[in-house]
C-alpha cells in the first residue's frame, strides 16, 4: 500500500523533472549568455550611455510620479475593441458553420460592447481636456 | 374526540392575549389608559375558555384534548408538528395563569395609572400572558421552546420598562442573559433528544425512552441539560442571581413573573416531561437535590433582607426549590399542587407589597412602620399570604408543603426533610419578620404616617387571592384526613402517567398528623421569634445583627454570588473583549509595521493605501493559507511534511512579492 | 433548436437581469434627470429577475447546459431567488441615496451585475465558470464599497476590500489551476473522480488554496478582516446588500463544490470548515461585543453568521449530510432577511449606538423592526434566525462527529455570547430616554416600506421555514 504510493508518487515526480531540467537548461541559458557578455564586451561607459532613453528626448523628470487617469481610460476603451477583436477572429472561422443562430449571437455580443463604449462617448471618456 | 369548535376555543385561550398585544402594540397611543379594558377583555374571554378546557378534562376522565398540524417536514429526520395538548396537569395551569394574569391585569389599572408607557406596558403584559399559555399547551420540544424563549424576552421588556432607573435596565439585562445560558443548555437537550429519537413530542420521547433508542448516561445528560433550562428560568441555584434583581420592574409584573409565568415555566416544564425524568435516576436526584438547597440557601438570603420585595423575591426561589424538591422526590402531584398554591399568595404578597409601595413609595422596610391602622385591608390580606406561606393549618401553603415535607421524611430522604423543615422554620420567620416590621411598631417615616389604603380596584383582587390562598388548598386535602369523609380531588386529576407512577414504584402514605403537627410548630416557632425580635423590643433584632455582623453581611450579599459571577464571567469577557478590541485596528495594522513604509510615491491620497496596513492584511491571508495548509495536512495525514514545505515556500514568495510590489 | 429553446428558458432570470442592467445603464446616461425612472427600472428588473426564477422553481425546470458546465436545479434556483430577492430591497433602498450621487444609474447598474453574477455563480459546475462569475460578483462589488468617495472611510474600505481581494481571487485561482491539473478536467464530476481515493499532495495544497480563496469571499476568520472596514465604508445599502447575496451565492457554489466536486475528500475539509467555523464565530461575536459603532457591529455579526453557516459545512458527513445542505440553505434565506433588515434601518437611525437611545418614543414602528432584527440575529425563537441556528445544530447532532460535536458546543455558547451586543441595542432603543439632537429621519417610502416588509418577513419566517424546507429537501443537490 505504502510502496504503492510511493511509486505513484515517483511518477509524479517523473513528470516534474522535465520541468526541472527544462527550469536548469533555461537559467544556465541565461546565466552564461550574461557571463560571456560581461567578459567579452569592451567596458566604456560614458554619461550619455547611462541616460534613460526616451525616443530620442531628454527625460525632464522622475518617471516614477502619478500618471493621469485618463490615460487608464483610454487604455480601457481598447479594450472593448481588443476584446471584440479576440472573439471575432474565431467566430469569422466558422460562422457559416454557426449559421443564423451564429450571427445573431455575435450581434448581440457587439451591442453589448457597443453600448459600454456608448456609455464612455456620452460621458465624455473620449475628450481630451 | 375534539370538535372543530372545541379545537377553535381552547386555540384561542394564548391566541386572544396575543392579538390584544398586537392591537395594543399598533393602537396604543390611541386608547391610551383605555388599553386596560382591551386587555381585561381579552384576558377574560382567554379564563373562561381555560375554565371550558378544564371542565372538559374533568368531565372526560382525563382525557387530553389534543390536537396538531405538521408544520416542518425534515424528510428522514422526521416532522416537527405544532399543535396543542391539554391535559389535567396543563388544564390546572390554563386556569391559574389566566386567573392570576387577570388579577394583575386588574390591579395594575391603578397601580400604573399615569405611566408613561401605559398601553405599552399592558401589551408587553398580555404578550407575557400568551407566550405562558403557548408554553402550557406545547405538545412538543420545539413549540415549547418557542414560547419558553418569548417568555424570557417579554420578561426583559417588562423588568426594564422604568428604564429611567438603570438599575432597571442592567436588571432587564441581566435576567436575559442568565435565563439564556439555562436556554442554551435547554436546547442541546432538546436536540439530543431529538437526534435520539427523531422526535421532539414528549410523548414520543418518553416512549422511545423506554424502548432504549436513548438511555444510560445519554439520558442522564440530555436530561440535566433540559432540567438546566429550568434552572435558568425557576431561579435555581446557581442561576438564582436573576430574579431578585427583576424586581426593578413594576411591582404588579413581579407578581405576575412569580405567580404564573416565567418562573413557573421551569417547574412546568419537568412536571410536563415527568415521563422522561423519571426514567433517569441521577436526574432525579439531582433535581430534589438541586430544589433542596436552593429552598434553604433562597430563605436564609430572605433573612436580613431590607427590601421588602426582595424578602419575597427570595421567598419565591425557596418556595420554587420546595416544588423541584417535591418533583425529584417522585411526588408529581404535591410538587404542582404547591405550584398551584404558591400562584395565589405569591402574587398576593406581591400585590400587597405593591400596595404600600402605592401607597408610600419605597421599597424600604426601615422607612415603614404601623401601616396597621393606616391600611387594615392590606394588612389584613398579608397575613393571611403569610400564614399560607408559612405553611399553616388550614391555609392553602399548608396543605401542599407539607405533602412535601412529609413525603421527604417517609422516603427516606433525611437530609432532604432535615432542608426543607430548617426552610419551614426560615420561612415563617422571615415573612413574618416583613410583616411585623411594616405594619407594627411607630411610624418611622412621614410618608409611613401619611399612608393611606389603596383604592378599591386594587384592594379587590387582592381579596380575592386572599380568599383563594385560604381555600385553594382544600381541593387537594388527603383522602380521610382525620377520618373525615375527604376526598383529595386534585391528587385523582392531576395524578403522574401510569409509567411513571410504575418507574418510582412509591408506595402510597397515608397523611401522618405527626409530621403535620411537626412542620406546624416549627413554622409557630419561626413566626414567634419574629415576634420576639421585632414587636415587643425591635432593638433585639438589631444587636443581634451586629453581633452576627459576618453571618449578615455574608446572607445580605446573598452568598456573594453575584460578586464571583461578576469576577469571574463579567470582568472575564469584558477583559477578553478589550483584550481583543486592540487587535481590532491596530495590532493588526502593525503586525509586520512599516515593511516597505514609504517606499513608494509621494501621491498623498493613495499613499496611505500603499503603506502599513493593507499590505500587512495581505501578509496575514498568506499565513492564514499557511495555517490551513498545516491543518489540512495534518488531518491527510503521510504526505504532510511535503505539503507544509511547499506552502511555505508558497507564502514566502508571494509574501516577498506583495511586499515588494505594493 | 429545442435544446436553445430549454437553454434560454434556464438561462431567463440572468438574461433579464442583463437586459435590465443594460437598460439602466443606458437610461441613466442618455436621459436627463432620469434618476426616479432609473431607480424604478433598476427595482423591476430585480423584480421581474425574482418572478422569473420562483416561475422556473415553481415549473419544476431543471437542465444542464454548455456541457454540463452550467445546471439549472432547485438549488441553484433557491439561491437564484435569495439573490435578486435581497437585491429588489437593495435598490429600494439605495433609490434615494444613489440620487443624491449623481451617478443613480452606475451604483443601481453596480447592484445588478453582482446578482447577475451571483446568479451564475450558483449555477456553475465548472471551476473556472465558477471562477469568472465570482469576479464578476466581486468585482462591482468593490465599486459599490468606494462609491461613496467623497467620504473617507468609503475610499479606503474600497481600497482595501479591493487589494486583499484582488489577492484572494488570485489565491483562488492557483487552487483551481492546481485542481484542474490534478484532475484533468474543471468539470466538478471529473474532480470528483480524481478526488477520491487517497490524494495527492498537489491535490491537496489545490485545495488548501481553494478553501482559503473562499474563506476571504465568505469573511471566515483569519481571513475576515476586510470585513469591518469594507461595510463600515460602503453606502449602507451595498452593506445591506453584499452581505447577504453575493454571500448566499458563494456559500451555494462552495457547497456545490464541496459535495459534487470533492466528497472524496471530505474527511479532510470537514476538519478545515470545522476550524474555520468555530474561529470564525467567537472572532465575530468577541470583536462585535465592543463595537460602539452600529455599522461595524453588523459587520462583525456578519463574520460570525459565517461561522454558523460553516458549522454547517463542518456537519456535511455521514447521514447528515441533506440535512447540512438544508442547513445551509435556510440560514441563508433567514439570513438574508435579518440582516438586510438591521444594515437598513442604519439607513434611518445612523450608526451611532446613541443615535438608538429612546428610539421607540419617536420611531415606535422603527424601533420594533430593529428590535425583531435583534432579537432573530441573536436566535430567539420563532424569528428567522432561530431555525437557521436550529437546523444547524440539527445537522450537527446527526453527523455523530465527535468534532462536529465541539463546533455545536461552540454554536451554542456563541449564541449566548453575541446577547450582550444585540442587546445593547434594544436596550437604547426601549429603554434610554431620547438624547435629543439627531432623530431617525424619514427614509422615504421606499426604505421604510423595506424595513417593515424585512420585519414581517423575519416574523412570519416560522410559518415559510416548512415550505421552504420541503424545497431545500426537494433541491437536488445529493
Amino acid at each position: 500500500m505504502i510502496l504503492g504510493l510511493i511509486q505513484q508518487e515517483m511518477s509524479y515526480g517523473a513528470l516534474y523533472l522535465y520541468v526541472g531540467i527544462f527550469m536548469l537548461l533555461v537559467t544556465g541559458f541565461v546565466a552564461t549568455v550574461l557571463v560571456l557578455a560581461r567578459l567579452i564586451a569592451p567596458g566604456r561607459r560614458s554619461v550619455a550611455k547611462a541616460a534613460i532613453y526616451e525616443t530620442g528626448e531628454a527625460t525632464v523628470t522622475d518617471p516614477w510620479r502619478p500618471f493621469p487617469v485618463r490615460y487608464y481610460v483610454f487604455a480601457l476603451l481598447f479594450l472593448i475593441f481588443d476584446v471584440e477583436a479576440a472573439f471575432l477572429y474565431p467566430w469569422a472561422v466558422v460562422y457559416e458553420d454557426l449559421g443564423l443562430y451564429g450571427f445573431f449571437e455575435m450581434v448581440v455580443f457587439v451591442l453589448i460592447l457597443g453600448v459600454g463604449l456608448a456609455y464612455a462617448w456620452k460621458k465624455g471618456a473620449l475628450k481630451w481636456v | 374526540m375534539t370538535t372543530v369548535g372545541q379545537q377553535l376555543i381552547v386555540a384561542a385561550i394564548p391566541v386572544l392575549p396575543a392579538l390584544v398585544f398586537v392591537v395594543l402594540a399598533l393602537f396604543g397611543r390611541l386608547l391610551k389608559e383605555n388599553a386596560q379594558y382591551v386587555a381585561i377583555l381579552g384576558v377574560t374571554v382567554s379564563l373562561v375558555f381555560s375554565a371550558f378546557s378544564l371542565y372538559y378534562v374533568a368531565t372526560n376522565d382525563g382525557t387530553p384534548i389534543e390536537f396538531s398540524v405538521p408544520w416542518i417536514d425534515l424528510g428522514a429526520g422526521g416532522t416537527f408538528s405544532m399543535g396543542i395538548y391539554i391535559d389535567s396537569l396543563a388544564a390546572v395551569m390554563l386556569v391559574v395563569v389566566c386567573f392570576v394574569s387577570l388579577m394583575i391585569q386588574l390591579y395594575s389599572g391603578a397601580f400604573m395609572e399615569g405611566d408613561s408607557r401605559f398601553s405599552w406596558y399592558y401589551a408587553v403584559l398580555n404578550l407575557f400572558t400568551a407566550s405562558m399559555l403557548g408554553l402550557v399547551v406545547a405538545p412538543n420540544f420545539i413549540e415549547l421552546y418557542v414560547f419558553w424563549e418569548l417568555v424570557g424576552l417579554c420578561s426583559y421588556l417588562l423588568v426594564g420598562h422604568w428604564y429611567e432607573k438603570p438599575s432597571a435596565r442592567d436588571a432587564a439585562m441581566k435576567a436575559f442573559i442568565v435565563t439564556r445560558v439555562g436556554d442554551a443548555a435547554l436546547f442541546v437537550g432538546i436536540i439530543m433528544f431529538w437526534r435520539a429519537t427523531g422526535s421532539t413530542a414528549f410523548d414520543d420521547i418518553s416512549q422511545a425512552a423506554q424502548a432504549g433508542f436513548i438511555g444510560g448516561s445519554a439520558l442522564t445528560a440530555a436530561v440535566i441539560l433540559v432540567f438546566i433550562g429550568a434552572i435558568g428560568k425557576s431561579a435555581q441555584f446557581p442561576l438564582h442571581v436573576w430574579l431578585p434583581d427583576a424586581m426593578e420592574g413594576p411591582t404588579p409584573v413581579s407578581a405576575l413573573i412569580h405567580a404564573a409565568t416565567m418562573v413557573a415555566a421551569g417547574v412546568y416544564l419537568v412536571a410536563r416531561t415527568y415521563d422522561i425524568f423519571v426514567q433517569s435516576e441521577t436526574a432525579m436526584l439531582t433535581v430534589a437535590y438541586v430544589g433542596g438547597f436552593t429552598a434553604l440557601m433562597a430563605a436564609t438570603m430572605a433573612l436580613v433582607k431590607k427590601d421588602i420585595k426582595r424578602v419575597i423575591a427570595y421567598s419565591t426561589v425557596s418556595q420554587l426549590g420546595y416544588m423541584m424538591l417535591g418533583l425529584g422526590i417522585g411526588q408529581y402531584t404535591a410538587g404542582f399542587f404547591h405550584l398551584y398554591n404558591h400562584a395565589f399568595f405569591k402574587a398576593l404578597l406581591f400585590l400587597c407589597a405593591g400596595s404600600i409601595i402605592y401607597a408610600m413609595n419605597s421599597y424600604s422596610l426601615a422607612e415603614m412602620g404601623g401601616l396597621r391602622r393606616r391600611m387594615p385591608i392590606t394588612f389584613w390580606v398579608m397575613v393571611i399570604a403569610g400564614l399560607s406561606l408559612s405553611g399553616i393549618f388550614p391555609f392553602a401553603g399548608f396543605w401542599s408543603k407539607d405533602a412535601i415535607v412529609a413525603s421527604a421524611y417517609e422516603e427516606h430522604y433525611y437530609v432532604l426533610f432535615g432542608m426543607a423543615l430548617l426552610t419551614v422554620f426560615l420561612t415563617a420567620f422571615y415573612i413574618f419578620r416583613a410583616i411585623f416590621i411594616a405594619f407594627t411598631g411607630e411610624p418611622r417615616t412621614q410618608a409611613a404616617r401619611e399612608a393611606v389604603e389603596s383604592p378599591g380596584i386594587m384592594t379587590g383582587p387582592m381579596m380575592l387571592l386572599a380568599f383563594l390562598s385560604i381555600v385553594s388548598g382544600w381541593v387537594g386535602i388527603p383522602d380521610g384526613f382525620l377520618g373525615l369523609p375527604i376526598t383529595d380531588y386534585f391528587a385523582e386529576f392531576v395524578t403522574p402517567s401510569q409509567f411513571a407512577t410504575e418507574t418510582l414504584g412509591l408506595e402510597a402514605h397515608a397523611f401522618s398528623s405527626t409530621l403535620g403537627i411537626v412542620s406546624i410548630v416549627v413554622a409557630l416557632v419561626g413566626i414567634g421569634l419574629a415576634y420576639f425580635l421585632y414587636v415587643p423590643k425591635p432593638e433585639r433584632a438589631a444587636q443581634l445583627a451586629r453581633r452576627l455582623a459576618p453571618i449578615h453581611t455574608f446572607l445580605d450579599k446573598g452568598w456573594y454570588f453575584d460578586a464571583l459571577y461578576g469576577v469571574v464571567f463579567v470582568r472575564g469577557s469584558k477583559a477578553l473583549a478589550r483584550a481583543i478590541r486592540g487587535f481590532d485596528r491596530r495590532a493588526l495594522g502593525g503586525l509586520v509595521g512599516g515593511v516597505g513604509r514609504g517606499a513608494m510615491g509621494t501621491g498623498g491620497f493613495l499613499q496611505r493605501f500603499q503603506t502599513g496596513g493593507v499590505q500587512n492584511y495581505a501578509l496575514f491571508i498568506m499565513f492564514s493559507v499557511l495555517m490551513i495548509g498545516i491543518l489540512v495536512g495534518a488531518v491527510a495525514g503521510a504526505q504532510w511534511a511535503l505539503l507544509v514545505i511547499a506552502l511555505i515556500v508558497f507564502t514566502t514568495i508571494t509574501a516577498f512579492a506583495v511586499g515588494a510590489k505594493l | 433548436m429545442s435544446y436553445t429553446g430549454e437553454a434560454f428558458l434556464g438561462l431567463m432570470p440572468e438574461l433579464i437581469s442583463t437586459a435590465f442592467l443594460i437598460a439602466v445603464l443606458m437610461v441613466g446616461v442618455f436621459a436627463e434627470r432620469s434618476a426616479g425612472l432609473v431607480a424604478s427600472l433598476a427595482a423591476l428588473g430585480a423584480l421581474v429577475t425574482f418572478v422569473g426564477t420562483a416561475v422556473l422553481l415553481f415549473i419544476g425546470f431543471e437542465g444542464e447546459f454548455f456541457g454540463g458546465g452550467y445546471v439549472v436545479d432547485g438549488f441553484a434556483l433557491y439561491f437564484k431567488l435569495i439573490v435578486s430577492g435581497s437585491a429588489f430591497f437593495a435598490v429600494l433602498a439605495a433609490a434615494r441615496w444613489s440620487s443624491g450621487t449623481g451617478d443613480a444609474a452606475e451604483y443601481l447598474m453596480l447592484i445588478l451585475s453582482v446578482v447577475l453574477g451571483a446568479m451564475l455563480l450558483v449555477s456553475m459546475r465548472d471551476l473556472f465558470g465558477i471562477f469568472l462569475a465570482l469576479e464578476l460578483a466581486t468585482i462591482p462589488s468593490y465599486a459599490m464599497v468606494a462609491f461613496d468617495r467623497r467620504r473617507r472611510e468609503s475610499a479606503e474600505g474600497g481600497m482595501k476590500y479591493l487589494i486583499t481581494g484582488v489577492i484572494a481571487s488570485s489565491i483562488l485561482l492557483y487552487g483551481m489551476v492546481l485542481i484542474y491539473g490534478v484532475a484533468g478536467s474543471a468539470q466538478l464530476p471529473d474532480i470528483a473522480r480524481a478526488f477520491s481515493g487517497s490524494l495527492t499532495p498537489v491535490a491537496l495544497i489545490g485545495l488548501v488554496l481553494l478553501i482559503s480563496g473562499f474563506a476571504f469571499k465568505v469573511s471566515a476568520a483569519p481571513f475576515h478582516f476586510w470585513t469591518p472596514d469594507a461595510y463600515q465604508g460602503a453606502p449602507t445599502s451595498a452593506a445591506a446588500f453584499l452581505s447577504v447575496a453575493p454571500k448566499a451565492a458563494i456559500f451555494g457554489v462552495l457547497l456545490r463544490i464541496l459535495l459534487e466536486g470533492m466528497p472524496g475528500a471530505a474527511p479532510v475539509w470537514t476538519v478545515v470548515m470545522a476550524f474555520l467555523s468555530i474561529v470564525t464565530m467567537f472572532v465575530g461575536n468577541l470583536f462585535a461585543l465592543r463595537q460602539r459603532n452600529v455599522r461595524r457591529m453588523l459587520a462583525y455579526s456578519s463574520v460570525a453568521h459565517s461561522g454558523y453557516i460553516l458549522a454547517a459545512f463542518a456537519a456535511l458527513q455521514g447521514d447528515a449530510v441533506p440535512t447540512g445542505v438544508q442547513a445551509v440553505m435556510i440560514y441563508s434565506a433567514a439570513y438574508a432577511v435579518m440582516n438586510m433588515g438591521a444594515f437598513l434601518v442604519i439607513d434611518l437611525a445612523g450608526e451611532e449606538v446613541k443615535g438608538y437611545n429612546g428610539l421607540f418614543r419617536t420611531r415606535p414602528g422603527l424601533a420594533i423592526s430593529m428590535g425583531v432584527f435583534m432579537a432573530a440575529l441573536v436566535g430567539l425563537p420563532p424569528l428567522s434566525g432561530f431555525f437557521g441556528k436550529a437546523w444547524v445544530l440539527l445537522a450537527g447532532a446527526q453527523s455523530g462527529s465527535g468534532l462536529v460535536y465541539v463546533v455545536v458546543g461552540a454554536v451554542v455558547v456563541n449564541s449566548v455570547l453575541s446577547v450582550p451586543y444585540y442587546f445593547g441595542i434594544i436596550r437604547n432603543m426601549f429603554f434610554e430616554e431620547p438624547s435629543g439632537g439627531e432623530t431617525a429621519g424619514e427614509g422615504g417610502f421606499a426604505v421604510e416600506f423595506s424595513v417593515y416588509t424585512l420585519a414581517a418577513a423575519t416574523v412570519i419566517f416560522a410559518l415559510i421555514v416548512g415550505p421552504l424546507a420541503a424545497l431545500a429537501q426537494a433541491s437536488g443537490l445529493l
